[in-house]
């Protein structure tokens, strides 16, 4: 016993296994809400980080901006064949708003899925880990983010809030491979009706996802446009999810798998649109003049939807508001 | 004094900085890869306790900095705490103990920090498939991840290897 005693090495290492298992164990059978002092050493470390990516975010900005300046003409010839029917949906969107917010209010629904704001973020650091697959993303409570926001990229969802700190928060991806927070509620627009389903699975080899609790009779066509649908109130709904590549029936015909194309690009994320509901707009236009950040009325999102890529570039189009003081990136 | 300094403070600032390069590489780099099949996770902060390990002599100072940046990567990067808290330092005594038996060239160097860092990716996915964070077959763990990163983390290894023998060599003075 004595032996053992003087034997500081053997007893480092047991010391250190012995805190390492219990962290572990901590983290994985204990309370799934991170601790408030830890919250603060995440979030001083990510205001670290900020200033440290922010020197390889400007390189990629310009290498970006390079590309973006050789496709510039093209862009050009394409945008202007699309103004005319775009002043035509905008006009068409108009008189649908105000449709739907008369028929809202006949039917006294909640308005915090009808109106969107968006905050758009840099994106601080990516998680090394593959199957973690987590962002820490540059706005916090001081912003009004709460959990369970939905994120996006400029072309589609891409995860949900799990983790607010003051000035940053972590976004689990719809590509982790932990899914507690990837069930999201889905609507396929089939001609003119919506069929509902649940985002339930990433297939990483195929990089689709997968749509569950689907009905058997629906009919859904190759190339249709999923987005988010409201339903339980944890995302908006509008939100573009992707589109339908196949469909098949399970092995007792009791609902159809659904895969999707998701419409985000999930290998190239550096700014991203964190979307708020109408309920937190107010509160983040009561904040410090450091939370007002660009805001973009998106309730074009859902009626613009030929394709994907369309319907986001009408969004970040329309209506923009910037705020006193507000960044602009994105 | 200068030297006191330099390995207990400015040492730690270092290693942060690698900290983030992991984050950043892990944001840019999958951009580069292309469509997603690949993934070349990047292990600066692993890489860089290994070569400063082989370079240093007064190895407490990297000790003290492994537990506390192995909190903060867990804390940062991983949630869940505990398992980088005991692979660095672990990363810095197993060197520590086969660094007079290596020869003292880049190509040993090289060598010893992939061998290291190819243990070090087999264990994480070992660790994760435990933890159920997990669900690859270990098939396309090594296609889609293993063999990448090795790539990437080889070619960095390169170029870590001359810059961390002149930042020991630079810590070590007066």
């Amino acid at each position: 016993m004595r032996q053992f005693f003087e034997n500081k090495r053997l007893i480092v290492l047991l010391l250190s296994v012995i805190t390492s298992l219990s962290l572990m164990a901590f983290s994985i059978f204990g309370n799934q809400t991170v601790p408030e002092p830890l919250t603060w050493v995440n979030d001083v470390t990510a205001m670290i980080g900020r200033v440290v990516s922010s020197p390889a975010n400007t390189l990629m900005d310009f290498g970006e901006s390079v590309v973006e300046l050789k496709n510039t003409y093209q862009e050009n010839q394409s945008l202007k064949k699309q103004i005319n029917s775009l002043q035509e949906l905008k006009a068409q969107n108009q008189q649908l708003k105000v449709e739907n917010e008369e028929l809202n209010h006949l039917l006294d629904l909640e308005p915090t899925l009808v109106g969107k704001t968006i905050i758009s973020s840099t994106v601080i650091s990516r998680s090394p880990n593959e199957w973690l697959d987590t962002l820490t993303i540059d706005v916090g409570s001081n912003n009004g983010i709460k959990k369970d926001m939905s994120v996006m990229s400029d072309t589609g969802l891409i995860g949900r809030v799990y983790e607010v700190g003051a000035t940053s928060s972590k976004v689990r991806l719809l590509t982790s491979e932990s899914d507690e927070h990837l069930a999201v509620a889905a609507g396929i627009q089939s001609g003119d009706d919506i069929i509902y389903g649940v985002v339930s699975a990433y297939d990483k080899n195929a990089d689709e996802l997968v749509i569950d609790q689907v009905s058997p009779d629906a009919k859904i066509k190759k190339d249709s446009i999923v987005t988010t649908n409201g339903l339980g109130g944890v995302s908006p709904e509008g939100l573009i999810v992707g589109k339908v590549v196949s469909t098949s029936v399970d092995n007792f015909g009791l609902s159809q798998q659904v895969r999707v194309k998701p419409g985000a690009d999930f290998n190239s994320i550096r700014h991203v649109f964190v979307v708020m509901t109408a309920g937190n707009k107010n509160q983040e236009n009561d904040s410090t003049g450091r939370s007002a950040r660009e805001t973009i009325d998106t309730d074009s999102t859902s009626d613009s939807s030929d394709n994907t890529d369309n319907t986001t570039n009408t969004t970040n189009t329309t209506d923009t508001t910037t705020s006193e003081g507000g960044n602009t990136n994105g | 004094m200068a030297r006191y300094f330099k390995s207990r403070v400015l040492l730690p600032l270092l290693l942060l900085i690698f900290f983030f390069l992991d984050g950043i590489m892990a944001t840019i780099m999958p951009g580069f890869v292309g469509d997603g099949a690949f993934r070349m996770d990047s292990a600066c902060l692993m890489m860089a306790f290994i070569l400063f390990a082989l370079n240093l002599e007064d190895l407490l100072p990297l000790y003290m900095s492994g537990f506390v940046m192995g909190f903060l990567y867990d804390l940062y990067y991983t949630e869940i705490l505990g398992i980088h808290l005991f692979l660095f330092p672990l990363a810095v005594y197993v060197t520590h103990l086969f660094k007079h038996q290596l020869p003292t060239n880049l190509y040993a160097s090289w060598l010893w920090t992939v061998f290291i860092e190819a243990l070090y990716d087999q264990l994480m996915y070992f660790i994760f498939r435990m933890l159920g964070v997990n669900f690859s077959s270990y098939g396309s763990f090594l296609v889609a991840i293993f063999i990448p990163s090795l790539l990437l983390n080889g070619f960095l290894a390169f170029i870590f290897i001359w810059l961390l023998r002149h930042l020991s060599e630079w810590i070590e003075s007066e």
